[in-house]
């Protein structure tokens, strides 16, 4: 066949598609509009001078070079940023992994009123994230905090703490309403894989005579390593990207204890008004964030070639 | 001749009547105003008499339409900023005068109001603090509502079970602070912030930033400043002055539960904290009293403005629904809801209802309340400052370190913000 005729043969169907095309077009403005194009603005904004509140300079909204860039990582509160969210991401994501294992595992079993307690480890990922930072917030208060009251009633404490007050204690505070929230999420994830999983495999099993732990380790985790990864890394994004409880409860204080990229980011554009280095400091998270995509991605090709 | 004066007197008509109608169609339009979720609540007094304020424009004006759209205090500013930086927003919008408008008009969102009125005339009709909050570069950009300045909250029974009086100097505070210690009980709650703090540096006659230049100068480690500076981290320090709760104080509710629940014995803040403290429902047995006295009387100034947006369709109409809104025909709002009007007009006592006389005092402060420095980025300033005494709160510098570190930060600060 000819280059010529084989045109004339895809033309027709080209056309046919058109339908499919215009079905596809408000998805495909809508992810251009809100999330292509504030990508290569963000890009652009954080090689450009452009602090708000100085719009008459000379330099405003002129190329900047990586002066935004020098700027955020010669800042100590940065690097302290850069830090938080080290140990945010690793605390939540190892206690939301373990938890929510364990989690699933007890609701894969057989018990009496299973699909109530199935119902209720949800509820923590139904409340809004605005309700759960005020209710904990409410919470750790130094003042009508059920904590501190009965903390000091059990007489484990002397007088109440402000424990969204105090550096060391105000991350971990936040740290775990995140963890409290995020919970289901992952758990949903792992009980969806293991109940793909037969029976028979741990029968035979136990006939082998595997015990529990081994069953485990040698049998479900290897067959729900796959949902796993990819419950895991989703997960990872929300963690890394989890702005609303920090912002609410603490504000990324005191002294910045427990500000993350994230809230740096916000404080640089809507306190600072400079958007060059809040754009610079969300490009940081951004590449961040393709790293440990590329490297699942990656591991999820290898697995599926070696399955192959 | 008669011919003639009816010619002329119908010429006058047909003047008079196209002057009616080219006002009216000035005049005309639907305004959206952005205000605090508080005052189109018509559930509450304050609500019901700020929307009759509205309608009875709206009547006023037949071919106006008034939409207040509700924000939170939290986000009023950062919300209109992106709408008004996207070209959209609403055409007025309320601003507390920390700095916010100041903001604005650095970035060109707000419009200066020589367009409308004349300085001098606007000089003549506000007070001078909640007019120069919105001044930017020598131009008025906001039109003063009310004002409020920070007063002095006492526990009744704290003061009398200790054999105090309510402190009225510095040294009355140290001493109270030092007995109440002694006692038991509680020093001072304040919000998480610097708000409070500046009336101490304005109290020992330092403006913490010299705005009189063409540059902001930083000024607070000065003799004066170093003197405030040595006796708010002495409080904090020494006599334990400041509760736990302020650790945490990041909104106002818990300023007034850590005052109503009885931590602390001292609250410092302006009159919005009466209806908060009695919305705790303790019953605390309170005094409200001007603040205490350094080398000279002074106060912090707080309140809310209005102001233009840039991008508004009715520049005219916007001006003319922030003059009568300010104006002595709506002061029954600002009765229903304890404020005090910004006019110079205003009487403090008269204008208060009768539950509301307590209030009084914080009104006649008002002749020696000063405004935060009016610079750019004004909230980052005071991010700086609070930081600064946290680490004095948490032990991790003591004043002559913590007072060095804040000047550095500050004028790092002003350089970032208005070039060397």
């Amino acid at each position: 066949m000819t280059r010529a005729s084989s045109r004339k043969t895809a033309q027709p169907g080209r056309r046919r598609n058109w339908p499919g095309y215009l079905m596809i077009a408000p998805a495909v403005i809508a992810v251009l509009a809100l999330n292509i194009y504030p990508l290569f603005r963000g890009i652009a904004l954080s090689f450009t001078h452009y602090n708000l509140v100085r719009p008459n300079t000379p330099i405003f909204n002129t190329f900047a070079g990586l002066s935004n860039y020098t700027k955020i990582f010669s800042d100590a509160k940065f690097l302290q940023s850069i830090g938080n969210t080290v140990k945010w991401t690793a605390v939540n994501l190892a206690a939301q992994l373990v938890f929510a294992m364990l989690l699933a595992l007890v609701l894969n079993k057989r018990l009496r009123g299973r699909s109530f307690f199935r119902t209720m480890s949800l509820v923590p990922w139904a409340v809004p994230h605005s309700i759960a930072a005020m209710t904990f917030t409410f919470l750790f208060n130094a003042n009508v905090g059920i904590i501190n009251i009965l903390a000091v009633k059990l007489g484990l404490l002397s007088e109440p703490v402000s424990w969204l007050g105090n550096t060391q204690s105000a991350f971990w505070c936040v740290a775990f309403v995140a963890i409290w929230k995020g919970i289901p999420f992952q758990m949903i994830f792992i009980l969806a894989a293991l109940q793909a999983i037969s029976s028979e495999i741990y029968e035979s099993a136990e006939v082998d005579g595997a015990n529990q732990w081994q069953q485990f380790w040698r049998i479900t985790l290897p067959i729900i390593k796959e949902p796993l990864a990819i419950a895991t890394i989703l997960n990872l994004i929300g963690i890394v990207s989890c702005f609303n409880t920090i912002w609410l409860m603490t504000e990324g204080g005191p002294l910045y204890s427990s500000e993350i990229i994230y809230t740096y980011a916000y404080r640089q554009g809507f306190i600072v008004h400079d958007l060059g280095t809040a754009s610079a400091a969300s490009m940081v998270l951004f590449v961040i964030m393709m790293l440990i995509s590329t490297v699942y991605l990656r591991l999820a090709r290898g697995d599926r070639g070696v399955s192959a | 001749m008669k011919r003639f004066l009816a010619l002329l007197l119908t010429v006058a008509m047909l003047a008079a009547l196209f002057c009616v109608a080219a006002t009216a169609e000035e005049l005309s339009g639907e305004l959206v105003i952005s205000v605090l979720a508080d005052w189109p609540d018509e559930t509450t007094e304050r609500g019901k008499a700020f929307m009759d304020a509205v309608r009875a424009y709206e009547e006023a004006h037949p071919g106006v339409t008034i939409t207040p759209q509700a924000s939170s205090q939290q986000d009023i500013k950062e919300s209109f900023q992106t709408a008004a930086l996207a070209g959209g927003g609403p055409d007025v919008v309320i601003m507390d005068n920390s700095g916010h408008a100041i903001d604005l008009a650095a970035m060109g969102l707000l419009l200066p109001l020589n367009n409308f009125i004349s300085d001098e005339e606007l000089e003549a009709t506000y007070q001078p603090g909640p007019l120069n909050s919105g001044k930017f570069e020598g131009v008025y950009y906001s039109v003063p509502w009310y004002m409020d300045c920070c007063g002095l909250y006492c526990n009744n029974d704290y003061l009398e079970a200790c054999g105090l009086s309510v402190p009225e100097t510095w040294a009355d505070l140290e001493n109270c602070l030092a007995v109440l210690k002694e006692n038991g009980y509680g020093g001072i709650i304040t919000y998480r912030s610097a708000y409070a703090f500046y009336s101490f540096f304005y109290q020992n006659e330092c403006p913490v930033i010299d705005t009189t230049g063409e540059i902001p100068e930083v000024v607070i480690d000065n003799e004066a400043g170093t003197e405030a500076w040595n006796f708010i981290c002495k409080l904090i320090t020494e006599d334990n002055g400041l509760v736990e709760s302020f650790k945490e104080a990041n909104t106002w509710d818990k300023v007034y539960e850590s005052f109503a629940n009885g931590e602390a014995t001292f609250l410092l803040g302006g009159d919005w904290c009466k209806s908060g403290i009695n919305g705790v429902g303790t019953e605390v047995n309170y005094t409200i009293t001007d603040m205490v006295e350094g080398k000279t009387r002074a106060t912090i100034l707080g309140g809310w403005t209005w102001n233009i947006n840039v991008n508004t369709k009715y520049p005219e109409l916007a001006y003319d629904f922030c003059r009568y809104i300010s104006s002595p025909e709506t002061y029954s709002v600002l009765k229903a809801a304890g404020k005090h009007s910004a006019r110079t007009d205003w009487d403090v006592a008269a204008g208060l209802s009768e539950e509301n006389q307590d209030l009084v005092v914080l009104g006649e402060q008002f002749p020696y309340t000063m405004a935060r420095p009016a610079i750019i980025n004004e909230k980052t300033v005071d991010e700086i400052i609070t930081n600064a005494i946290l680490t004095v709160v948490y032990g991790q510098a003591n004043a002559e370190d913590s007072l060095a570190a804040l000047a550095q930060e500050l004028r790092d600060n002003i350089v970032s913000n208005y070039g060397a």
